[in-house]
C-alpha cells in the first residue's frame, strides 16, 4: 500500500474523496484545511493521482502518471505556491493559459494552491472567476493552515475539508521507521501533532542532550544523593542555547513528571519513559496526586510564560525545589 | 459532468421556498404586489440566513414581464436571464473581494444609464461592511439622489460596522438564524427529492450543528452525503465535523463520574486515534456539562435536545449534584483556556480529567452537598421556632450580640474548613482560613440541636411596632427581597427557557476584553425571570457580591441586553439564598394561589450591602466576627462570650 500512512493519518478525508468519487460526487473545488503537518498537501497529490491513475489499484503511485504528479512534472496538475509569501494576479493568470494550451494531455486537470490565504485582492478575484465557471474536468485543490484569513467568497465556493491533528500513535511509527529509538520516538509523537515538526524536533542537535538532562534531574530528585540545583547549575547550559531548546526542556520535564502522575494513577500503559519505570516508581511513592498535579501545572504555567521571564535560572531552581519536596517533608 | 453543490441546486426561487424569513418574506410580497419598492434596502444577518438569495428573488420580481407580482414567474426570459447571469440589469457585486472606491465610482457613473431588458437595475452589494471608507462617500453619494430606476440591496453580516449615513438611507431587514425545525423540514424536502438515504437522528445532529445557518446546513447534508459508505449514520457527521457524538461524551461522563480516570483517558485515546481534536473534545464536554445543568434544573421536554433522551444521561443527571457539574465545567474551562496557548492539548485534556477524578475535592464537594442539606434544615427547624416565638425575640438575640465585648470564634469540625475548600474550588473566594483545627472547640452535632437563638435575654431596647419597622426599609437595597418576590410572582417561563438555551453562548458573542465578563455570567445560569428581571444563581456568595458590584452590573446588563436582544436586569443569588427562596415560595403558593406571595427577607452572611433593618444592627458586629462570617457562613459560626 503506497498510501497507508496517508490513509491512517487523515482516514476521514480519504473515506470522503473515495466515497465522492464513487458516487459521483466530487466536488469541483475543496479547501483542505488544517495544522501544519496534517498532510494536507499529500492528500492533494493523492487526489490527482487517484484522478489520472492509469493502473486498476488507483492511485496506484507508480504508473507513469502517478510518477509525475509527485515529480510534479504532469502537465495535467499545476502547483501554485506563494512567492516571497503572496499569491499574485500573474500567478493565476499562468495557470489559466497553461490549462487551456494543447500540450495539456486528455483527462481531468487539477490545480493545487498551497497556503491560500496568502493571496492578495487581484488573484483572488482572477480566482474567483476560475472557481464560479466549473468546467467538467477541471478540479481546484485549495490548502490552508488558517480558515479564518480567507475571503468569505473563497470559502463559500469550495467544499471544506478539515484536516485533523495527526494522532501521536502514527507520529511515533513515522519516526520508528525512519529509524528513530523508540523511546525517542515516543517522546518527540507527545511534543507535536505534526509530522514535518516532529522530524525537526528529533533531528534537532541537542534533542539527545536535553532528554538526558531530564532524566538525570529526575534520577537525582529519586535518590536525593546531591544537590539538584547544583546539578542543574552545572549541567543545564545546553537549554540556554536558544528559545526553542529551552521550550524543548519544559515540554520534556512535563512528560516525565506526567509520567510519575500516570504511575500514581496506575496507569501504566501511558509511560512514555518507559525504561526509566523505577524511578519514575519510586519518585511516586513519596508524592500525592494533588502534589504531583501541582509540580505539574507549575512547570506548565511556566512553559507559557517562559519569554516574559527575566530571571529564567531563579524560575528553575523554584521548580526543582518544590520538586524535591516528598510528602513526609512537606 | 461536474457535480452540482445540493446548495446551488436547491436554492430557493420563490418567497415561498424560503425557510424561516417570514416577516421579511411577507414584507416584500405585499410590497411587490403594490408595486411599493424602496431604493435601499439593508439586509443584516448571519451568513446563510437567505440574504443573497432574497435579493435576487426582488431582482427578479421587479424585473419580471408579468410585474407587478408577488412573486417571480421564473419562467419568463428576464427571470431566467436573471438566474443564469446573463441580464446585465442585476449587477453582484462581493464587497469583499471589491473594496475600492474605482468599482463604486463605476457603479456612479452607469447608474444613471437605463436598464437595458427590464425595469430596474438592481445592484446587490454582498459583505458590504468591507468596502473602503472612499467606496462607502462614493456609494453614499449614489444613495443620497437614486435614479428611479436603480434599486440597491446591500447585504451584510457586520451591520454595526455600517455608517449610520448609510443606515438612514436604507430600509432595513434583520435576518434571523433560521430555527432547527425549520432547517429539518427543509432537509427534508432535498432528502426526498435526491432519494437521499439518512437516518433520522442524523438529521436532527444536522440542523443543530448549522446553528441557524440554512447553507450551512444543506453543504453539510451535501459533504456526509458523499462521505457514507452506505445510507448517512450519525456518527458520519461527527466525523465529518470531528465533533464528537453524544454516546462517547456519555462514556466519559460516566467514567469520571465513577471516579475512573483511566477510563476516561482510554476513550480520549480511542477518540484521538479517530481523529478528534482535544480542543473539540473540551467544548462539546463543556456544552455536555451545561446541558446537563440545563435538564436538572429546568427538565425541559419542549425543545428537547437528542442527549435528553438517553436513559444514561437521566440517571447521570439524578446522580450528579450541581456543584459537582460546575466543579466539572470549571476545570474543563481551565483547561480550554490553557490549551489555546500550547501545542499539547492533549495533555491538558488528560489533565483536567484527572482533576475531575480528584476524590478530595470531589469529597468536600459531597461534603458541601450534604452541609447544605442539614443547613436547610436547620433553617427550617428555626423558621418553625420563629413563629412560635415573637418578632421581640430575635432582636434581642441580635442586641445581645451587639453588647458583647469580647468573643471567641468557634466552629463547627472540619466539615467547615472543608466545605470552604469547596468553596474555593470554584476559584470565587479569595482568602484563606486561617483558624486552624485544633482551635476547634465545639462539634457539629451541637450546632444543630440548638438553634442560634438559645440565649435570650429579657432586653427589650429595639421592640418596635411592626409598621415603623416597613418604614425605615423603603428604598430598594441590593439583595432586596421584594426584587425576587417581584420575578417569582410573575415568573415567565419562555423566556427563561429562551434565556438558558443560549447563555453560554455569550462567551462567543463578545469582544475579547468582555471575555471576563461573559465567563462571569455563564458561571451561573438563569433560575428565573419575570421577562425583564432574572435571577441567577451562582454557587458562591463571593461571585453575586461580584456580580452586584455597581460598576460590574451596569456592564453586565448591557452585554446581557446587547446579546438577547431585550432589556435585561438581573439579581445574583448564591444557591443556598435561591433554594431557601424557591422553596418558601412555592410552599406559600401551594398554601393560597391566587395571592401575590411575599416572602421573608434575604438574610446570608456571604452577602454584601443587605440594607435591612436587621443589617444595620447587625453591621455593629465586631470585624473580626464579620470576618469568620464571611469565611465560612454565618450559620457555621457562633460567638461566645470570653472568659
Ligand atoms: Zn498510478
Ligand atoms: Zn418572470
Amino acid at each position: 500500500m503506497a498510501f497507508e500512512k496517508l490513509t491512517s493519518a487523515q482516514p476521514q478525508v480519504i473515506q470522503l474523496l473515495e466515497n465522492s468519487i464513487r458516487k459521483d460526487r466530487l466536488s469541483h473545488a475543496y479547501l483542505f484545511e488544517g495544522e501544519r503537518g496534517t498532510k494536507k498537501f499529500e492528500m492533494a497529490q493523492y487526489l490527482a493521482m487517484r484522478l489520472l491513475c492509469t493502473s486498476d489499484d488507483k492511485p496506484c503511485g507508480e504508473c507513469h502518471n502517478c510518477r509525475r504528479i509527485k515529480h510534479r512534472t504532469h502537465p495535467n496538475v499545476y502547483v501554485i505556491e506563494p512567492i516571497k509569501n503572496t499569491i499574485r494576479k500573474q500567478q493565476v493568470i499562468d495557470l489559466q493559459m497553461e490549462f487551456s494550451k494543447t500540450s495539456v494531455e486528455p483527462g481531468p486537470k487539477v490545480y493545487i494552491i498551497r497556503n491560500i490565504e496568502k493571496i492578495n485582492l487581484q488573484a483572488a478575484n482572477s480566482l474567483l472567476k476560475f472557481l464560479e465557471e466549473p468546467t467538467s474536468h477541471i478540479h481546484a485543490i485549495l490548502t490552508t493552515e488558517n480558515l479564518n484569513r480567507l475571503l468569505p467568497t473563497i470559502i463559500s465556493r469550495s467544499q471544506i475539508v478539515s484536516f485533523t491533528s495527526v494522532p501521536d500513535t502514527i507520529i511515533k511509527e513515522e519516526l520508528v521507521e525512519e529509524g528513530y529509538p523508540e523511546e525517542a520516538s515516543s517522546i518527540v509523537s507527545r511534543l507535536t501533532n505534526s509530522t514535518t515538526d516532529a522530524f525537526d524536533i528529533a533531528s534537532g542537535d541537542f534533542f539527545i542532550d536535553v532528554v538526558d538532562l531530564v532524566k538525570e534531574i529526575y534520577n537525582i530528585v529519586n535518590t536525593q544523593e546531591e544537590s539538584v540545583i547544583i546539578y542543574f547549575q552545572e549541567n543545564s547550559s545546553i537549554i540556554y542555547q536558544d528559545s526553542e531548546t529551552n521550550n524543548l526542556f519544559l515540554s520534556i520535564m512535563v512528560l516525565y513528571q506526567k509520567d510519575i502522575l500516570n504511575y500514581y494513577m496506575g496507569d501504566m500503559n501511558h509511560i512514555v519513559f518507559k525504561n526509566e519505570m523505577n524511578t519514575i516508581g519510586s519518585i511516586a511513592k513519596v508524592k500525592t496526586k494533588n502534589r504531583l498535579i501541582d509540580e505539574l501545572e507549575h512547570m506548565l504555567s511556566l512553559q507559557s510564560r517562559m519569554n516574559s521571564y527575566i530571571n529564567k535560572n531563579l524560575a528553575y531552581d523554584n521548580m526543582l525545589l518544590s520538586l524535591e519536596k516528598r510528602v513526609s517533608n512537606g | 459532468m461536474a457535480y452540482k453543490a445540493l446548495y446551488r441546486t436547491y436554492r430557493p426561487n420563490s418567497f415561498e421556498e424560503i425557510a424561516g424569513q417570514e416577516h421579511i418574506t411577507r414584507t416584500f410580497k405585499n410590497a411587490l404586489k403594490n408595486n411599493k419598492i424602496a431604493h435601499a434596502y439593508l439586509f443584516s444577518g448571519p451568513r446563510g440566513t437567505g440574504k443573497t438569495t432574497i435579493a435576487k428573488i426582488v431582482a427578479k420580481a421587479v424585473n419580471c414581464e408579468h410585474a407587478p407580482v408577488s412573486e417571480p414567474c421564473n419562467e419568463c426570459d428576464i427571470c431566467k436571464g436573471i438566474d443564469n447571469n446573463s441580464v446585465t440589469d442585476v449587477i453582484e457585486i462581493d464587497a469583499a473581494s471589491n473594496n475600492g472606491v474605482d468599482e463604486i465610482r463605476e457603479i456612479r457613473d452607469k447608474v444613471k444609464y437605463l436598464p437595458g431588458l427590464g425595469k430596474y437595475k438592481v445592484y446587490i452589494i454582498d459583505e458590504v461592511h468591507m468596502l473602503s471608507t472612499g467606496a462607502f462617500n462614493a456609494l453614499l453619494k449614489t444613495l443620497e439622489e437614486p435614479p428611479k430606476h436603480v434599486i440597491f440591496i446591500l447585504a451584510t453580516t457586520e451591520p454595526h460596522k455600517i455608517p449610520a449615513t448609510i443606515h438612514s438611507r436604507c430600509q432595513r431587514f434583520d435576518f434571523r438564524g433560521i430555527s432547527v425545525p425549520d432547517i429539518i423540514s427543509r432537509l427534508n424536502t432535498i432528502i426526498e427529492e435526491e432519494h437521499i438515504g439518512i437516518e433520522t437522528e442524523a438529521i436532527k445532529v444536522i440542523a443543530e450543528a448549522a446553528e441557524g445557518g440554512m447553507r450551512d446546513a444543506i453543504s453539510l447534508l451535501d459533504q456526509v452525503v458523499s462521505y457514507s459508505d452506505t445510507d448517512v449514520q450519525v456518527d458520519d457527521v461527527h466525523a465529518i465535523r470531528g465533533t464528537v457524538s453524544n454516546d462517547r461524551l456519555l462514556q466519559i461522563a460516566n467514567a469520571i463520574y465513577k471516579n475512573n480516570s483511566v477510563e476516561a483517558i482510554t476513550v480520549l485515546d480511542e477518540l484521538v486515534a479517530i481523529g478528534k481534536e482535544s480542543q473539540r473534545l473540551v467544548e462539546n464536554l463543556i456544552k455536555f456539562y451545561r446541558d446537563l445543568l440545563i435538564f436538572k434544573n429546568t427538565r425541559s421536554s419542549e425543545e428537547s435536545q437528542l442527549l435528553f433522551s438517553k436513559p444514561e444521561f437521566l440517571s447521570l443527571a439524578d446522580k450528579a449534584s450541581n456543584n459537582l457539574v460546575f466543579f466539572y465545567i470549571d476545570v474543563l474551562n481551565k483547561a480550554r483556556n490553557d490549551m489555546k496557548f500550547t501545542n499539547n492539548a492533549k495533555l491538558y485534556m488528560e489533565l483536567a480529567l484527572i482533576k475531575m477524578v480528584d476524590k478530595v475535592e470531589k469529597q468536600e464537594i459531597v461534603i458541601e452537598d450534604e452541609f447544605s442539606s442539614l443547613q436547610r434544615s436547620i433553617k427550617a427547624l428555626q423558621e418553625q421556632l420563629s413563629k412560635v416565638e415573637s418578632m421581640k425575640t430575635e432582636v434581642k438575640v441580635i442586641e445581645k450580640v451587639v453588647e458583647q465585648p469580647k468573643e471567641e470564634i468557634v466552629m463547627s469540625k472540619e466539615v467547615i474548613s472543608e466545605a470552604f475548600d469547596a468553596t474555593q474550588s470554584f476559584g470565587t473566594v479569595n482568602a484563606t482560613p486561617e483558624v486552624k483545627q485544633k482551635e476547634v472547640v465545639e462539634a457539629k452535632e451541637e450546632q444543630s440541636e440548638e438553634p442560634e437563638t438559645e440565649e435570650s435575654s429579657d432586653l427589650d431596647l429595639f421592640s418596635l411596632p411592626e409598621e415603623e419597622f416597613e418604614e425605615i426599609e423603603e428604598p430598594y437595597s441590593t439583595y432586596d427581597i421584594r426584587l425576587v418576590e417581584d420575578v417569582l410572582n410573575n415568573g415567565d417561563r419562555e423566556t427563561k427557557i429562551r434565556l438558558n438555551k443560549r447563555w453560554f453562548d455569550i462567551e462567543r458573542y463578545v469582544e475579547p476584553e468582555d471575555l471576563q465578563y461573559a465567563k462571569l455570567i455563564s458561571s451561573g445560569r438563569v433560575v428565573a425571570t419575570n421577562g425583564s428581571l432574572m435571577i441567577i444563581e451562582y454557587p458562591a456568595p463571593s461571585t453575586c457580591n461580584r456580580m452586584m458590584k455597581d460598576e460590574i452590573k451596569k456592564k453586565i446588563a448591557k452585554l446581557l441586553s446587547d446579546f438577547h436582544e431585550s432589556e435585561l436586569d438581573y439579581l445574583a443569588l448564591p444557591t443556598e439564598v435561591w433554594k431557601e427562596k424557591s422553596g418558601e415560595f412555592l410552599k406559600k403558593w401551594k398554601e393560597d394561589k391566587d395571592r401575590y406571595i411575599t416572602l421573608t427577607p434575604i438574610e446570608h452572611p456571604g452577602l454584601k450591602e443587605i440594607k435591612t433593618v436587621h443589617h444595620e444592627v447587625e453591621d455593629m458586629t465586631p470585624d473580626s466576627v464579620r470576618e469568620a462570617y464571611n469565611m465560612f457562613g454565618k450559620d457555621n459560626v457562633k460567638v461566645r462570650k470570653g472568659e
